[in-house]
This record gives C-alpha cells, structure tokens and sequence, in this order.
C-alpha cells in the first residue's frame, strides 16, 4: 500500500514538473518570437528603403502625408510632406530636422531630434519594452498589399496605453499601427500604399529641389540640453517604468524667454513636461485636465509661480502622476 | 462648509444636507456670497462671451484659490493628512518625536496607506468623471458653430467643468514640441478646430473652415 502511495506521488511529482517545464518552454518560445518580431520592426528602417503614402486618423479625422525614406552609409535620410492642410515638410538625416513651410517662407531647423515617427516607432535596443509591456503574436492579414503578422503590446499596468501592430512579413516595416486603451482603438497610422526596397533617387531628397529664396526665414527651434549635473527641475517618484530621456531649453515662438522641456519615455509612450513662468498679464491658467486628438492627454498645474503642462500618450492618470513629479531643485 | 455650497449647486447632497446647509445660507453673509459666486463660475463657464476679462481674471483667481478635493468626506482627513507629507516617514518623525522607532514606523506605514489609497481614490475619480465629460463635450461640437472658444475640450477633475482661459497658443506649441510628426501630420489639436493658431508659421490656420468642419 505504501509503496503504491510512493509510485503516485512520484508519478504526480513528475506530471506537475512537466507540465511546469512545458508551460516554461511555450512561454520562452513566445519571449524569442516576439523579440525576433520587434527585433524586426525596430531595425527595419535602418535596413530598408520605403516610400508611400500613410494616414493618420484619430477622432473621425483623417490626414495623409507621404515619406520617402533611404538607407545608406551615412545613415537614414527622411522627406515627409503634409497633403492636406498646409503645405509643411520635413527633411531628416538621422537626428537632424528641417521643415520647410512654404507659404510663410520658413525654415525650422532642429539639430538633435529624439521622438520616434511612424513607421519607426520602437526604440533600439527593444529589451526594456517588455518591462512595461507583454508580447502577444495574433493572426496574418493584409495591408497596403503586403502580408503582415499582426502583434500586440498588452501593457502590464493601466498606466500606458496597448500597441496593435501590423508588420510586413519580408521587411519587418511596420505598415499599420493602432493605439488602444483596452479593446478601444484611440489613433491609427497606416500606409495606403508603400514600395519597399527600391531605389531612391537622392534628388528625391535633396532639399535643394525646394526653391527656398534669400527673403526665407531660417529659425533654430532646438536649444542646448542641460547636462546631467545641472538640471533644473527636480522628479519625484515617477510612474512605474517611465524615465527622463532628457531635459532642455526652447525657443518658443512669441515667447521673450526660454521654457523647459522635459522628455520622459517608458520605451514607447512618451510624455513632455514644459514649465515657463506664470504670465502675470494674462489670466493663469487654471489647473486640470484637457484632451487633445488621439492619444495625446494634458494636465496643467502650477507651482511656485511656474505653470507646468504634461503633454503624452497615456492616460489621464498617468499624466497626472508626471505632471505632479515635477519639483523644485532644493 | 464651501464645499458643501458646491455640492448643494451641483445637486450632490442628499435633502436632508441640503435642508442643512440652505438653513446656514440664510444666516452667513459670507457663505451666501460663495454661493452666488459658484453661480457667477457657472454662468462664466456656459457664457464665456458676455463676459468681461476683468470677471474672468477674478473667477480665475476665486477658483485658483480653491483647492479642489476629489475625496469623500470620510477620506478627506486622512487624504489632508497624508497629502502634506511628501515624505511620510520624516514627517511622522517630526510629529512624534519621541515615539520609539516602531511605532514610528507604524505611523509611517498607516500613512503611505492613507496615500496610497487617496490617490487610488482620486484616480478612480479622475478617471470616472472625465471620460463621460470628454464624450459630452464632443457630442455638444456642432458643426458651423464658432468654435474658436473652446480650442481643446477642457475638462476638469471636478465633474467636468470648461475652462476656457487657458492660452490656445502655448497648448499648440506645447503639442509641436511634443511630438513634432503628428502635429504636421497635421497636429492634433491643430485640425480639429477652426481657427487655431500655429507655431511655426505664427499664423491662424483656419484651412479647416473650407470643409466646413
């Protein structure tokens, strides 16, 4: 009888390690898929060249503008150009941006740009995403007549927003994307039509073909960024995952004076902090909350005389806690 | 008791309260001078137009001075308490100083809980008043009405109420900078509503009105 127990005990025993060691094994299947799947959409546009047409629509509104987009030895060169509204566009080699605005003849020059552009969303390299956010592969479909493997990026907290990605399954560009708070599609990017992997005339590129006369205004946007021994501002405890990316002046636009500017990212969303001091002309801003298009949330608050505005794609509550995180340097 | 004449206006209390609080309206000067100035704030926030600055600046200012408590009366004691103490443990050092090191820690732990769950509280707030009020907001947007009053939908924690007063410009600037891509693409406050002003060009972009959106 005793021996008996012992065999079903050992056969239990045996049956609970598998059954662990299997659950172990699809679980690092899924970690090494879904890193070789991100691993792909986040080195794709250092490898490949596209050019198209992508809409962003959000709230019942819709936009479309075109990229043409080349790889070579110096790196990534960039042209996006609006196709409604205005005429507004962008000339980027690597971090450097210019936009053109013809109808004001303006040129606005930005030296070190660090926020990410569909179709190149995720950081490089991609480990810290799944701190925040959990993997999950789902079915084929079709987009912009490619054939693309569908992921999704589950937040692992209510504190970010989830990722529906749509990815080519040759290139790994991403072709579509869609931001959702719980099964709710907040904003999307996507490509109507994209060639990938042709050759690009550099003339394509050249911002020369832009008939930019001397009475052109050229304007510097971007400022110096504080090194890390001299900021400013002082963050308090910060929502789970979030980090300073960086923090520097700007220039603002009919501004005397330079504001602050705060990045923080968990990887994918991304929150601004700008603090400038009270306008004691005009009435002061009173604190609260306010909606933007899409995704973009804003909380306004105001401390020492300074009002602070948190600008991000995350919920309310999060913003909250940024915004909040904010202190003066003691 | 100021609270309770804004709760009385927004018909949060129940009728005995409010029997209560209507009873000391009657008899405090002071109290009855709030209440017409909740109304002043409401009338404000509805009629933005026919009012002057000068009445908005002192709106602006009565309601800066106001802190706004998003917690049950129950909880408001120990979300004060908790709130002033941005690090608990000293705070709870200072107050009981004599305590001996556990009870101190007790103290401190009782109160990041406090903290915690105000802060749960106020999340559960924010995020069950705001959302309904974004909805209302929108659905209230009719198209070829002028909207260039109401540049964003403004919404407060405390039920949703519209502030108008806050500088469209720097709100643009601040979604340039943000993120540059999605402002050109274009922006997301930027086509949204007529006549909002743009950074870059310091012009009013007002190419929506042609769609008559």
């Amino acid at each position: 009888m005793k021996k008996r127990f012992l065999s079903v005990t050992l056969l239990v025993t045996l049956f609970v390690i598998q059954a662990v060691y299997a659950e172990d094994l699809v679980r690092k299947k899924s970690d090494h898929d879904g890193y070789e799947w991100l691993e792909k959409i986040s080195i794709a546009p250092r490898h490949h060249n596209f050019q198209g047409t992508f809409v962003y629509y959000a709230d019942g509104h819709i936009e479309s503008s075109r990229i043409i987009h080349k790889v070579d030895e110096a790196g990534e060169h960039e042209r996006i150009e609006t196709l409604d509204g205005l005429t507004r566009i962008v000339y980027r080699t690597n971090d450097a941006l210019k936009c053109y605005l013809p109808e004001s003849k303006k040129v606005y020059i930005e030296e070190r740009w660090f926020r990410k552009f569909f179709p190149d969303l995720l950081p490089q390299p991609i480990e810290r995403i799944y701190e925040n956010y959990t993997y999950e592969k789902s079915i084929l479909e079709r987009v912009a007549g490619y054939k693309s493997q569908v992921v999704k990026l589950v937040p692992r907290d209510n504190l970010r927003y989830g990722y529906k990605m749509w990815v080519d399954v040759d290139s790994g560009l991403l072709l579509k994307v869609a931001v959702v708070d719980k099964d709710t599609v907040i904003e999307q990017f996507a490509f109507a039509a994209v060639e990938i992997g042709q050759e690009i005339d550099d003339r394509l590129l050249n911002t020369s073909s832009l008939s930019v006369s001397d009475d052109w205004k050229t304007i510097k946007l971007s400022t110096f960024a504080f090194g890390d021994d001299e900021p400013v501002w002082r963050l308090g405890k910060l929502p789970a995952g979030f980090k300073k990316i960086t923090e520097m002046k700007r220039n603002l636009v009919g501004k005397s004076g330079l504001i602050d500017h705060i990045v923080l990212s968990d990887e994918l969303a991304s929150v601004s902090v700008f603090i400038e001091p009270l306008d004691n002309e005009a009435a002061s801003p009173l604190p609260g909350f306010y909606s933007s298009r899409g995704a973009i949330n804003i909380y306004v608050r105001e401390l020492e005389n300074k009002k602070i505005t948190a600008v991000g794609e995350v919920p309310l509550n999060t913003i909250k806690l940024i915004g909040d995180a904010v202190l003066l340097r003691p | 008791m100021k609270n309770k004449v804004s709760e009385l206006m927004d018909g949060e209390l129940s009728g005995q309260e409010a029997e209560e609080i209507i009873a000391v309206l009657k008899q405090e000067d002071l109290l009855s001078r709030d209440w017409e100035i909740y109304h002043l704030i409401g009338d404000t926030m509805r009629q933005p137009s026919n009012l002057t600055t000068n009445v908005a600046k002192r709106v602006s200012r009565q309601l800066a001075s106001e802190p706004i408590i998003l917690v049950p009366e129950t909880l408001r004691k120990s979300f004060n308490q908790s709130s002033l103490q941005s690090h608990q443990q000293q705070n709870a050092q200072e107050i009981k100083p004599r305590n001996s090191k556990t009870k101190v820690f007790a103290f401190a732990t009782a109160a990041s809980l406090f903290a915690m769950l105000s802060t749960w509280v106020v999340m559960q707030n924010v995020y069950q008043q705001s959302h309904p009020a974004i909805v209302a907001e929108q659905s209230r947007m009719q198209p070829g009405v002028d909207q260039s009053h109401y540049p964003m939908n403004v919404l407060h924690t405390s039920g949703g109420s519209h502030y108008p007063y806050v500088s469209n410009n720097d709100m643009t600037n601040y979604l340039y900078f943000h993120n540059f891509h999605k402002e050109l693409s274009p922006g997301p406050a930027l086509m949204k509503y007529p006549a909002l002003y743009h950074p870059a060009t310091e012009s009013t972009d007002k190419s929506t009105d042609n769609y008559g959106r």
